[in-house]
């Protein structure tokens, strides 16, 4: 009887054993389900990007993981395409909804993972573990199995943090990573950089950082950090590179000097982080204005990260810094529009907002200058064309494509007027407005260069970079526009002088001149028929 | 007997431990050690003062409280394990060696029943510190945030049910042992192993498919164990709910599914230890 008893006790034993073996299988099931769960919502706020960015997708590329023949794209593209019938209406917010490439609105799923609301999390997740996407969801761990997702961050497995530990996680041993202290061990690594940080050793605080967020991929305190000291404070200590020793970057498409590797260095990490934490709009907005804006001067990418930090929870702030970018990017309509919607009283606004009132007329006044400019250009193409088509002997082409040139010039009179109104009242409000007065400088100058009187031009230039710094550079420029525009026929050109730093640009300009041209497309609000796009 | 009779006796017990339990000088210890590392945690900081400045501002006030929450919830792992491990080894050996059992037993208290009252005892008192760790994390993140994240509610449950796993197989170890000490060294190894878990499974993939027939007979071995042992960095679950949106539905499906298992396991560890303490002489 004993051991009968002993042997069901025995028996008893073994089967719940065995039954929490079963239930830990199931738990090994949902956690696989949940890095595709994760997947799916970096991917759908990542990939975006990556393409409205106008580069190549890059996750991995600075980890020393070797991705052949990456299946990310292709994989999303085929999940996306099942989403679209699976997932429930999602509202297309046009502020932030649109494709900048495109033109369209983006898939359900980039936008279901980019609003992030409880309801759409839910249906992502149920996504994640419905049997139509047995496929998707089976082939996405092979190709996380066999190293074939550029995506695929050292957050996903241990095992992929052990094979970029060497590149990744330098000075860090594995029985750090025990007993679930991995955090605790990122935290006072944490504290080692800033140690380093102190005492200026620099080049001791790369791996450190690279192996506090290798450990805790949630340390997003980690990542901004890390990308402001690799960003501003490495880059701070060393020397500009002259324009002529840049080289040509093809992943980054752009002429790379010392300081830009570190900028992008930042850029990176912000992107690593990003990637593992897609909810957080510091990442965003540090990606955007710290260092694209404020570093890299590439407004449009700019745009577009803080763009994204505004779609996410944020705070307020980070709208009226989009705004800013916005009107920086040309784009002032739009960034009028956010203005107004910011300060609109039924929406919850903030009604005579002292920097949106004065931010809407400076992005009118700039708006009006565009436009006028454009319509001075459309002018001068079409009294071209119209002497072109006089020396054909076509008349009737030229002589209407000289009363378009007449027209052309009568718009862009009559915005450069709107513009001036503009900023005489920016300057009348504000006493010393220093951008009204800069902006004024220029238009009056541009207006007289075209009159001729170049050298009143060139005075009136002169004053304002002294009086208005801000639009130092737009001065500048206009000013080496205008001397290079001088030929010795042009009465007063034994006057004209240049100074030893605009003889020294001219020198840097000829030495480059054969670069790679990397202008951004530029937004054209009048368009002609005299002018391409 | 009756169902409350046969129950009767396991309240007096269990009543009993947790009064013996918690006069304990090395718990008491663990405790004490336990709350200076809590509160500790909030000076920690005071090495990060000097940058206060990033471009999206107010970077180390979110690093401090990080840094808070990271060293307590581990050390209210670590130590809540060390105390559930401790006790859990010697409640049954020690009134073995003082002979208090031979007393217990020759009341009219049966097998079952001073083993529950006792597992439940060591239970109370896991809980207890738990909680009383707890609420100091609670007090000293609300001296730094003024805030008490009430999904934290969620994390210390989920370390319980870790502690749960760990405690049921120690209790019974302890049960066939002589003493606490073979008990204690086996509670920290299967702590251990229960968190070495996952490298099983990372041996399988590397050694599974070899031509070695060594490796494959290892990756064989890794393959089992990892499926049968329990693995309690499932339960680091807990950090997620620390970090992540109030709002996240793998999170929301595994708490549920994880107490389950936490359950399953201090079940059949329970089942061990009876089925060991009835076979034992005494």
């Amino acid at each position: 009887m004993n051991s009968k008893s002993n042997a069901l006790i025995g028996l008893c034993f073994a089967a719940v054993f065995i039954l929490g073996a079963l239930q830990g299988s199931r738990i090994n099931t949902i956690k696989k389900d949940e890095v595709f769960y994760r997947w799916l919502i970096s991917a759908g706020t990542q990939i975006p990007l990556t393409k409205d960015e106008r580069i190549e997708f890059e996750r991995g590329a600075n980890s020393g993981r070797n991705v052949t023949d990456p299946m990310d794209d292709e994989l999303f593209t085929a999940i996306d395409d099942l989403a679209e019938g699976y997932l429930p209406e999602v509202p297309i917010d046009p502020e932030s909804d649109i494709s900048q490439i495109t033109g369209e609105p983006y898939s359900k799923l980039i936008r279901a993972a980019r609003l992030g609301s409880a309801a759409l999390d839910d249906k992502i997740w149920e996504m994640a573990t419905a049997p139509e996407f047995a496929e998707q969801t089976a082939n996405f761990h092979t190709y996380l199995s066999t190293n074939r997702l550029q995506s695929a961050s050292a957050a996903f497995s241990l095992s992929t943090l052990y094979q970029g530990e060497e590149q990744q996680a330098q000075g860090v041993g594995v029985t750090s990573m025990f007993f679930g202290l991995r955090k605790v061990a990122a935290n006072f690594l944490w504290l080692q950089v800033e140690d380093f940080w102190h005492e200026g050793q620099m080049h001791r605080m790369v791996p450190l950082m690279r192996t506090c967020v290798a450990l805790d991929p949630s340390f997003v305190d980690a990542y901004l950090m890390g990308a402001w000291h690799l960003a501003y404070n490495i880059p701070a200590a060393l020397e500009f590179t002259p324009e002529e020793l840049k080289e040509w970057s093809e992943r980054r498409q752009r002429w790379m000097g010392v300081r830009e590797h570190w900028y992008f260095a930042g850029v990176d990490l912000l992107k690593d982080g990003a990637w593992n934490n897609p909810r957080d709009f510091r990442l965003y907005f540090d990606l955007g204005y710290s260092i694209y804006e404020n570093k890299l001067e590439d407004h449009e990418n700019a745009a577009i990260y803080i763009r994204e930090a505004t779609r996410q929870w944020h705070e307020l702030w980070v709208d009226r810094m989009y705004y800013l970018v916005l009107m920086r990017n040309g784009q002032y309509e739009e960034s009028i529009e956010g203005w107004e919607y910011y300060m609109h009283p039924d929406k919850g606004g903030f009604p005579g907002h002292l920097v949106g009132t004065r931010s809407i007329k400076t992005n009118k006044a700039f708006l009006a200058e565009a436009r006028s400019e454009d319509a001075h250009e459309c002018a001068d193409a079409a009294r071209a064309f119209s002497v072109e088509a006089a020396k054909r002997g076509d008349d009737a082409e030229a002589q209407k494509a000289l009363a378009a040139a007449v027209e052309f010039e009568q718009l862009a009179k009559s915005e450069m007027a709107t513009a001036r109104t503009m900023w005489d009242l920016l300057l009348g409000q504000g006493a010393g407005d220093t951008l009204a007065l800069s902006r004024l400088a220029l238009i009056d100058s541009r207006e007289k260069w075209r009159n001729g009187d170049w050298q009143v031009a060139l005075g009136d230039l002169e004053f304002a970079s002294y009086e208005a710094i801000t639009y130092y550079e737009d001065l500048s420029a206009l000013t080496m526009e205008i001397k290079l525009s001088i030929s010795e026929d042009d009465p007063g050109y034994e006057d004209l002088v240049f100074t030893t730093s605009e003889r020294m640009a001219i020198e840097r300009r000829g030495r480059v001149a054969d670069r790679k041209d990397v202008t951004k497309n530029r937004i054209r609000r009048i368009t002609c028929d005299y002018i391409g796009e | 007997m009756s169902a409350p009779d046969s129950l009767r006796g396991i309240w007096p017990i269990a009543v009993y431990t947790w009064r013996e339990g918690i006069r304990k000088k090395t718990l008491i210890g663990f405790l004490i050690l336990s709350l200076l590392v809590i509160f500790g945690s909030m000076f920690m900081t005071a090495f990060m003062a000097g940058i206060d400045y990033s471009p999206s501002g107010e970077i180390n006030i979110d690093v401090e409280s990080k840094l808070v929450k990271d060293v307590c919830v581990s050390a209210i792992a670590i130590f809540g394990v060390l105390i559930a491990i401790f006790t859990s080894a010697s409640v049954v050996p020690q009134e073995l060696e003082n002979r208090v059992i031979y007393t217990v037993l020759s009341k009219p208290v049966r097998r079952y029943q001073y083993l529950l009252g006792k597992f439940l005892g060591v239970q109370m008192i896991v809980i207890a510190n738990l909680l009383l760790m707890s609420v100091l994390f609670f007090i000293a993140l609300w001296i730094k945030e003024q805030i008490i994240p009430t999904l934290l509610l969620w994390s210390t449950l989920l370390t319980y049910f870790q502690f749960l796993i760990v405690s049921s197989f120690t209790f019974a170890i302890s049960c066939a042992a002589t003493s606490s000490v073979l008990p204690t060294i086996a509670g920290l190894f299967i702590y251990i192993t229960g968190n070495l878990t996952n490298y099983l499974n990372d041996v399988f993939k590397r050694s599974s498919g070899s031509d070695n027939p060594f490796e494959s007979a290892v990756a064989e071995v890794a393959f089992y164990l990892y499926a049968i042992l329990p693995n309690l960095r499932n339960f680091d679950l807990k950090d997620q709910i620390l970090y992540l949106a109030p709002n996240d539905p793998p999170a929301g499906i595994l708490i549920p599914n994880l107490i389950l298992y936490g359950v399953l396991y201090a079940l059949s560890g329970y089942l061990l230890a009876f089925w060991l303490f009835r076979r034992k002489e005494l």
